[in-house]
């Protein structure tokens, strides 16, 4: 099937955003994590391995309480949000399939982690952020 | 006397599943129940009711030094854009509309999933959109059911609510190969004996 023009940008326009994005992300995450801070929104939500945060302030915190690690991306896949379910507001979901070693820690653990990003002020935000390991 | 530059060593505790509000978990256990007794019941074509016209759907394979060759079968079904070098091959695995997502749920093998060993996780809700994640465990099976094969996923789900259900916007499913404690936990409560209330599903989701 052929996607209708509008889609297929749409999809583009998407799949260079995560590509971008998830570099941005685990480099920061691993090397500079006060960083971070300037790719959620204010209002951001995120659920870790099943604790909810709520606002990029406590995010951040929680984040920065996190021992040092090295993440691995395995798998990076992206899906535009259709506009006429966000208002017109440009938004995608990236999903992102690796493995994360924290300091202290022997375990290497499998995870994914689920980011909901749209735009503000021309540039890509995280709205919601969702990371669970693989038990 | 020391610099105070002791980076932390200890992991906050995993906690099993995040619902949000009580009116939400409510409206996802159920919603969780009956998507998947349609998901295992061998007709995938109700979904048709459940899904948007804009729906899209995809799927990645993380693929390890331990997968089998079974589940290495899915390479090239995995929509993993740090793998593809070809753009439409990138296309064709996106899928789009509501009839395109529910012919290709209906074409994926038969399967069952291990209820008990969901874990949920509501990470949006902004009005009456709800974004949630589902991982676990479930049971592929060969095309005749003679064998089958237990597969870890992770699901995540962009939905708007319409009580008493949902209408789905973005599916994805990533699956892997279980890791050894997964397996070992598989299937391990009995299965649930028919319960005399009845379970409401989608009509003729329990047809052959």
């Amino acid at each position: 099937m052929t996607l209708p023009a509008d889609v297929k940008l749409q999809l583009e326009q998407a799949v260079l955003a995560g590509k971008e994005f998830h570099k941005l992300y685990y480099e920061k995450f691993d090397k500079r994590r006060n960083l971070l801070n300037k790719l959620y929104m204010d209002s951001a939500t995120m659920v870790w391995n099943g604790n909810p945060l709520q606002g990029s302030e406590a995010i951040l915190k929680f984040l920065d309480q996190l021992p040092t690690s090295d993440h691995t991306i395995d798998t990076l896949d992206c899906q535009p949000i259709p506009a006429v379910v966000t208002q017109g507001q440009t938004s995608l979901m990236v999903i992102v399939g690796g493995r994360v070693k924290f300091e202290g820690t022997k375990e290497t653990f499998s995870f994914t982690e689920n980011f909901m990003l749209t735009t503000q002020g021309g540039v890509w935000k995280i709205a919601s952020d969702c990371f669970r390991y693989q038990e | 006397i020391a610099f105070d530059l002791e980076s932390p060593t200890v992991l906050p505790p995993v906690q099993h599943s995040y619902f949000g509000t009580s009116t939400i978990k409510k409206l996802l256990v159920r919603f969780v129940e009956q998507y998947f007794t349609v998901f295992d019941s061998g007709d995938r074509q109700p979904f048709i009711e459940i899904y948007h016209d804009q729906a899209c759907f995809s799927m990645t394979f993380q693929n390890a030094s331990n997968s089998s060759p079974f589940m290495r079968k899915y390479l090239s079904q995995s929509r993993n854009l740090l793998k593809i070098r070809d753009p439409n091959l990138e296309m064709k695995l996106f899928k789009y509309t509501k009839l395109s997502v529910v012919a290709h749920l209906n074409e994926m093998p038969p399967t069952q999933h291990d209820t008990n060993s969901f874990q949920v996780d509501l990470f949006m809700a902004q009005g009456n959109l709800i974004s949630f994640t589902l991982n676990g465990i479930y049971k592929e099976f060969s095309s005749n059911r003679s064998s089958s094969h237990l597969v870890a996923f992770s699901r995540m789900f962009l939905a708007v609510m319409q009580p008493p259900t949902l209408c789905i916007i973005n599916d994805h499913l990533t699956i892997k190969e279980p890791t050894r404690a997964q397996l070992k936990a598989a299937f391990a409560s009995p299965a649930p004996t028919p319960s005399p209330s009845p379970v409401t599903v989608p009509q003729g989701s329990l047809s052959p």
